[in-house]
């Protein structure tokens, strides 16, 4: 079994955002932001009050991120931090839209705090989308755009799509040695950005597992 | 290739996922290059992708547009890109969290920031007195207005304080930046945590070998022994840390163990805890059934004790009543994660919470098989689930532990007899060859358990040992730190806290300060916070504990007046519609009637709901509460109904009304006035009979009210005035002049006898209605004062204001601080005379005053001198005052007739005068590097004492006469005299100091104080001149010294702005006092006790009293104050 590698750069964006970086706070928000906007929708939130709720959640991670604590805990810890924040401030919109007339938020507000209320679990899939993927999803698409295209390419081919190095090579005028070095620059960088997520998106490769 | 070189198959699957250092990635991406073997093998690793589960487009032709695909999905609406770009505008300036300030009162200069904890931000500083690195610890911005976050910070500093401990941080000193925030300063260690030194440990035990493991073990153990130690000797005095970790466990690095974070702790003896402190609540009010949700502070409070409950005992998951067991688990808990590295509960969240609440940890062994059998069986019993099957003290546990390090057998694990016989032999191989096991086994027992008791008995002699001294310093440590607490909680208006603090001091060692901040906590308002905009109208419940506001934010939030407190928020409108509303309650407060918008409604503040709602053909203007019946009076502009409890109509009265704007009723509902479009002001009778009117000639009214007795008629509106008439006839009787800005509200005190009124000028006025005079003007809102309201005892008001804040004031209390601004230029000197009634001041203008210390006006001024005065003396009948001034004179003055009874010509300046004890001489010492000694009554130098090198600065004459103290200006030369036969007893010279300011005796004569150019206090024993102790106690030159009346404390001003106060005993800072705003000349204290004054170059004199006096017959009496604490001199009457 192959031990989750420590990651040393795990805290680099989180403590780059704690240092008042602007461009590390638009990287961060254009990471997590869409993870914190499919928990709310996901919890049942309107678009306006996902606006809200999600601001909240932000401006609350920006004062208390120094409170935060990675602990020992392998991967995720910053995400479930992040999903414990997120989830109060949805019951907090929840609970405010309680005395409202009943039509605007009605039983299926009633029901989806109860759920969320009764249960702090950070969903597992929203829309079918387990969070690490959506984190992916963010992470490739703050980085596609901070590489040359054959870059990218030799990234995407290596490691998404599993292809050859040599073949890859050969179509992007490369060596294979280059084509394995872009592909280790991207995805140095995916490490950093996605911190302690990233263990849990590894696959599993079989040849190594059972070593 | 040499295939022994290559990389191993891990190796080549952590270079795919970037997990080697740079180097490692380097080397290995270079030797794949050249072996085709590594090649063959990283390509086969390659060729699953590098990620699990995603959707890869490999079917689709090569395009490098095809990775969109993969970003589908509902998150790349529209919605949320714009909802990340708002995101990105939030950008958070981190900069103001940072602590921008660098100097910490006159002590401490910021050097660098050192770590950032929970709520709390450390820096490592220099303390400029004592030449030494201290870490101060602040509380984080965004904590400082969380009063629970806030109670936590300052606890910590109560509660080490009290702990003497060498494995607990001292505290050195508790102080605020100006903008009120605490900080304190600590010892600065520098070390590691035991969390790390555990992971190390775990690491390296894989590579080490077996003799090195364990002598790691044994100090790890070492270590946690000690932190046992600390830990009972903190459950010695009933105070338990709630929060033991190996997060909080430090390692010196000059083997110091330190138990740190003292935040959550709690002393067990606690029980009057208010129901405001949250803390309190979620550790001690749920019984088990109603088990903390996540949401409880003790789940997730910041996401923080998430963590923590990896070593939560189940009592205290399930916050249920904690003990010092609760401690015993978590030590053990902490012994656990140091035997296996691993903490006992993995999960976090829900299950995390269940695992501890169940404690459903794994047995060590099965965690790491490597641990002692011993240590682990120590570990199960100090967690057991049953308190009362844990150890029963931390000590007992470390025993448990010292013995299996010391191979003797241990409480918590019953050997069979061969192991014990193995162990045995391990220890004695050549005994065992000698003699039978079993005999020798006993023997050496016995021995050993002898010697233990001979130590366990050395231990309890030094226990013994630790003098008297040190356990009244450290009470008067505890005490000073409680103070500092309270002090910090009155500031930051956290009356529960200051109070709390004030309560937990111990009765031996109180003092004036104590009284001093027992009067201000009783004298001040209380600010209610939580609206978020305009807070325009307020109604406070019968009995007067329960308030319910209304606010331009749309809410209505019901108080606890109590402890400051939001019951309940209502939301009863949008925000957007900033309207004001006539708010009030029924009897029972559980409900409120609101007139919003023209509309009537009445909504349950418990559930939040609407539970009815009124409508008339008219919209309703005006809404008042008739006691008598307790029913609600509503207009529209032509009718007036009375609606019950419940909001049903009752009646109707039957006046004629037309164009009503306002109105009111006398509480027996019997008499109705009514204000109207055109000016006008009615006066009705129960049967609709018109009985007075008149105009009330304000342009636009903004108030009418009638007194609850019915005598009295009140208006107000833009004009500023308010004026009273007389309701029988509608006469007007005064008008009362003193707002600048439009006047919001009015209203009669319960007995009609005074008017409150809210005006734009952000301050309220208390008025007396029989004479139209003003009584005090109260000060402290922020913003426009829109609504008041009276307490049913009259002796509070509420008001709601702009500011998003509601106030409670107390009406009846004298703020114990005053000032007086005598004028003078600044003040050199100031003393009391003996029946405390008059103060003499002298001042840089010449002149030498005699003022009523009541209201601080000049009751006599006696002759001028042609300098500066330097210093004013009282002789001790009270019947002369001494005078020393630049003028090179010192003239003797008779206080009745102001007279001048004598004049001291001196060839060169004189800075200092005393009197003698009977008054029939003085003293002055100047630049003649003298002390003259004159007889009053001839003006004649009888004597000169030459024993000084340095001009005289200072004098101090004993209470019993027998001594005269002088104090050199340059050096630290002190000399002592017999003050009888004028005879040097003691010539105390000392080159380091910079000149003696300040000299005084205590009260018996027995020891003499000075006080320092460069701020340190000197203690001597008058009898043998000895030096008792030197302690640097300000950070400029201490200039004035007193003795409280009781002896039981120096009080020093000091150049540094600050007055202190110090412990006479045992010579340890108690606390300070900071409002003046330059150098203090002057402190004295009456001979009474119940005044401290304190004067100097900021020209005030400040007089601070230990009691606060209910307002008396005299009004003039009654002083202006508001909550800042700036409190005027004298106040105006009203001139109309």
């Amino acid at each position: 079994m192959v031990q989750p590698p420590s990651v040393q750069t795990s805290l680099t964006l989180l403590s780059r955002v704690g240092a008042s970086d602007q461009a590390a706070w638009d990287t961060f928000t254009s990471l997590y932001g869409p993870l914190v906007y499919s928990w709310c929708r996901n919890a049942g939130l309107s678009p306006d009050d996902v606006d809200d709720a999600g601001q909240e959640v932000f401006r609350t991670v920006a004062v208390k991120l120094e409170t935060f604590e990675p602990g020992r805990k392998s991967s995720g810890a910053f995400r479930s931090w992040l999903w414990g924040i997120t989830r109060l401030e949805i019951l907090k919109h929840f609970r405010a839209r309680r005395h409202q007339p009943v039509g605007e938020g009605g039983t299926d507000n009633n029901l989806n705090m109860q759920r969320l209320a009764s249960n702090a679990e950070e969903p597992e899939a929203m829309e079918g989308v387990p969070p690490q993927q959506l984190l992916l999803r963010s992470a490739i698409e703050i980085l596609k755009s901070e590489f040359d295209p054959r870059t990218w390419q030799a990234f995407w081919d290596l490691a998404v799509k599993g292809r050859p190095a040599r073949e890859i090579g050969e179509e992007i005028d490369m060596t294979p040695k280059a084509v394995r070095q872009a592909k280790y620059r991207v995805t140095k960088k995916l490490r950093d950005l996605l911190d302690d997520d990233f263990p849990d998106l590894i696959a599993q490769i079989p040849g190594v597992a059972g070593s | 290739m040499d295939s022994t070189n290559c990389p191993s198959l891990e190796t080549l699957f952590q270079w795919s996922v970037c997990a080697l250092t740079e180097a490692e990635a380097a080397r290995t991406v270079e030797h794949v290059e050249t072996c085709a073997r590594c090649e063959q093998a990283l390509t086969e690793i390659e060729s699953g992708g590098l990620f699990a589960d995603t959707p890869t487009t490999s079917s689709e032709p090569e395009d490098t547009a095809d990775n969109d695909d993969l970003l589908d999905g509902f998150w790349q609406e529209k919605e949320c890109r714009q909802f990340i770009s708002e995101l990105q505008k939030l950008a958070p300036s981190h900069k103001d969290l940072e602590p921008a300030i660098e100097q910490y009162g006159t002590r401490f200069t910021r050097i660098r920031s050192h770590a950032k904890g929970g709520i709390g931000y450390v820096s490592v500083a220099q303390d400029l007195e004592l030449t030494r690195q201290v870490a101060l610890k602040e509380i984080l911005p965004q904590f400082a207005d969380d009063p629970s976050a806030r109670a936590r910070f300052l606890r910590e500093a109560e509660i080490t304080g009290q702990l003497e401990h060498p494995g607990i941080v001292p505290i050195y000193s508790v102080g605020q930046h100006p903008n009120g925030r605490p900080y304190y300063a600590m010892r600065f260690i520098e070390g590691v945590r035991l969390s790390d030194a555990i992971k190390r440990y775990h690491a390296n035990a894989k590579e080490s070998s077996y003799a090195d493991t364990r002598r790691e073990l044994q100090t790890l153990l070492g270590r946690f022994i000690a932190v046992c130690d600390s830990a009972n000797f903190a459950h010695q005095q009933n105070i338990i840390h709630r929060d033991i970790k190996p997060d909080n466990i430090m390692l010196g690095e000059h083997g110091e163990t330190l138990l740190v974070d003292w935040g959550l702790a709690k002393r067990l003896d606690e029980t009057n805890m208010t129901n405001c402190d949250s803390e309190s609540v979620s550790s001690e009010s749920s019984s088990s059934e109603t088990r903390p949700t996540l949401e409880s502070p003790a789940a997730t409070s910041s996401g923080l004790a998430v963590g923590t409950m990896a070593y939560m005992s189940p009592e205290q998951a399930a916050g249920a009543e904690l003990s010092t067991r609760s401690d015993v688990f978590s030590l053990s808990a902490t012994l656990f994660e140091l035997l296996t590295g691993r903490r006992p509960y993995q999960a976090t969240g829900y299950d995390g919470l269940q695992q501890a609440l169940n404690a459903d940890f794994k047995d060590p062994l099965s965690v790491n098989s490597s641990v002692p059998r011993t240590l682990a069986a120590i570990c199960r019993r100090g967690m057991s689930a049953d308190p009362d099957e844990r150890y029963p003290t931390a000590r007992a546990i470390a025993n448990d532990i010292e013995h299996w390090m010391a191979d003797l057998p241990v409480e918590a694990y019953s050997e069979n007899l061969s192991e014990r016989a193995f162990r045995f032999a391990r220890r004695h191989s050549t005994a065992v060859r000698i003699a039978s096991i079993a005999l020798v086994c006993i023997t050496l027992l016995s021995i050993l358990s002898a010697l233990m008791i001979n130590s366990a008995l050395v231990d309890r002699v030094q226990a013994l040992e630790q003098t008297e001294r040190q356990l009244q310093i450290s009470r008067v440590r505890e005490y000073a730190n409680h103070l500092a607490v309270a002090s910090l909680a009155l500031e930051t208006n956290d009356y529960a806290l200051a109070q709390e603090s004030l309560d937990s001091c111990n009765a031996s060692v109180l003092s004036w300060e104590h009284q001093h901040m027992q009067a201000l906590l009783d004298s001040r308002t209380k600010i209610l916070s939580a609206h978020t905009d305009t807070v325009d109208s307020v109604a406070i419940a019968e009995g007067g504990r329960i308030a319910c506001s209304h606010s331009f934010d749309g809410t209505l939030r019901v108080w606890d007046l109590g402890c400051g407190i939001v019951k309940n928020v209502v939301q009863i409108h949008d925000r957007s519609i900033r309207k004001r509303c006539t708010l009030a309650l029924t009897r029972d407060a559980q409900q409120a009637v609101v007139l919003f918008e023209g509309k009537l409604a009445l909504w349950n503040l418990e559930s939040g709901d609407k539970v009815k709602e009124v409508s008339a053909s008219k919209s309703f203007v005006a809404m008042n509460v008739v006691k008598a019946d307790n029913t609600f009076a509503v207009a529209t502009n032509s009718s007036l109904d009375f609606f019950d409890q419940a909001l049903n109509k009752v009646s109707t009265h039957p006046a004629r009304l037309t164009q009503l704007l306002r109105f009111d009723l006398s509480s027996d509902g019997r008499q109705l006035v009514t204000a109207h479009d055109d000016g006008t002001v009615k006066i009705w009778q129960i049967d609709g009979t018109e009985r007075a009117s008149f105009q009330h000639g304000h342009g636009n009214l903004s108030c009418v009210s009638i007194d609850p007795t019915g005598k009295w008629i009140l208006t107000c509106g833009q004009d500023v005035k308010i004026r009273v008439w007389e309701s029988s006839t509608g006469n007007l009787v005064h008008t009362l002049s003193g707002h600048t800005v439009s006047i919001f509200d009015a209203e009669f005190s319960p007995d009609g006898k005074q008017i409150a009124s809210a005006s734009g000028g952000n301050n309220l006025r208390v008025w007396a209605t029989e004479s139209g005079n003003e009584l005090q003007i109260l000060k402290g809102h922020k913003g426009q004062v829109l609504d008041v309201a009276f307490f049913d005892d009259g002796t509070q008001i509420l008001s709601g204001s702009q500011d998003n804040t509601l106030r409670i004031w107390n009406l009846g209390q004298r703020p114990p601080v005053r000032e007086l601004r005598p004028n003078q230029g600044t003040i050199s000197s100031v003393s009391f005379t003996p029946e405390a009634k008059r103060l003499v001041i002298g001042g840089h203008n010449g002149e030498i005053r005699l003022l009523d210390a009541a209201n601080g006006n000049t009751v006599r001024t006696f002759g001028k001198h042609q300098d500066k005065v330097v210093d004013v003396a009282v002789s001790p009948d009270g019947r002369l005052v001494a005078s020393a001034s630049r003028d090179h004179h010192a003239r003797v003055w008779e206080v009745e007739s102001g007279q001048q009874v004598c004049d001291c010509e001196h060839a060169t300046q004189v800075f200092t005068v005393r009197f003698s004890a009977d008054g029939k001489s003085i003293y002055t010492g100047g630049s003649s590097k003298r002390v003259d000694v004159w007889e009053v009554a001839t003006g004649v130098r009888n004597r000169e004492l030459t024993q000084h090198d340095d001009p005289v600065l200072s004098l101090a004459s004993s209470n019993d006469g027998r001594f005269l103290a002088s104090g050199e200006a340059n050096d630290g030369g002190v000399r002592i005299w017999d003050a009888r036969q004028l005879r040097l007893l003691h010539a105390l010279n000392d080159e380091e100091t910079t000149g003696i300011r300040a000299l005084e005796f205590n009260a018996e004569s027995t020891i003499l104080i000075a006080g320092t150019g460069d701020g340190y206090l000197i203690a001597w024993h008058v009898a043998s001149g000895q030096e008792l102790a030197r302690i640097k106690g300000h950070s400029a030159a201490v200039d004035s010294i007193a003795f409280t009346p009781d002896s039981r404390r120096i009080v020093t001003g000091s150049w540094d702005h600050s007055i202190r106060f110090w412990d006479a005993n045992t010579y340890q800072p108690v606390f300070v006092l900071r409002r003046h705003e330059g150098r203090i000349r002057a402190v004295d204290l009456s001979s009474d006790g119940e005044t401290l004054l304190s004067a100097g170059a900021d020209r005030r004199i400040l007089l601070w009293r230990i009691r606060h006096s209910n307002t008396g017959s005299n009004e003039q009496d009654v002083q202006v104050g508001d909550t800042e604490f700036e409190f005027e001199a004298t106040s105006k009457t009203v001139t109309d």
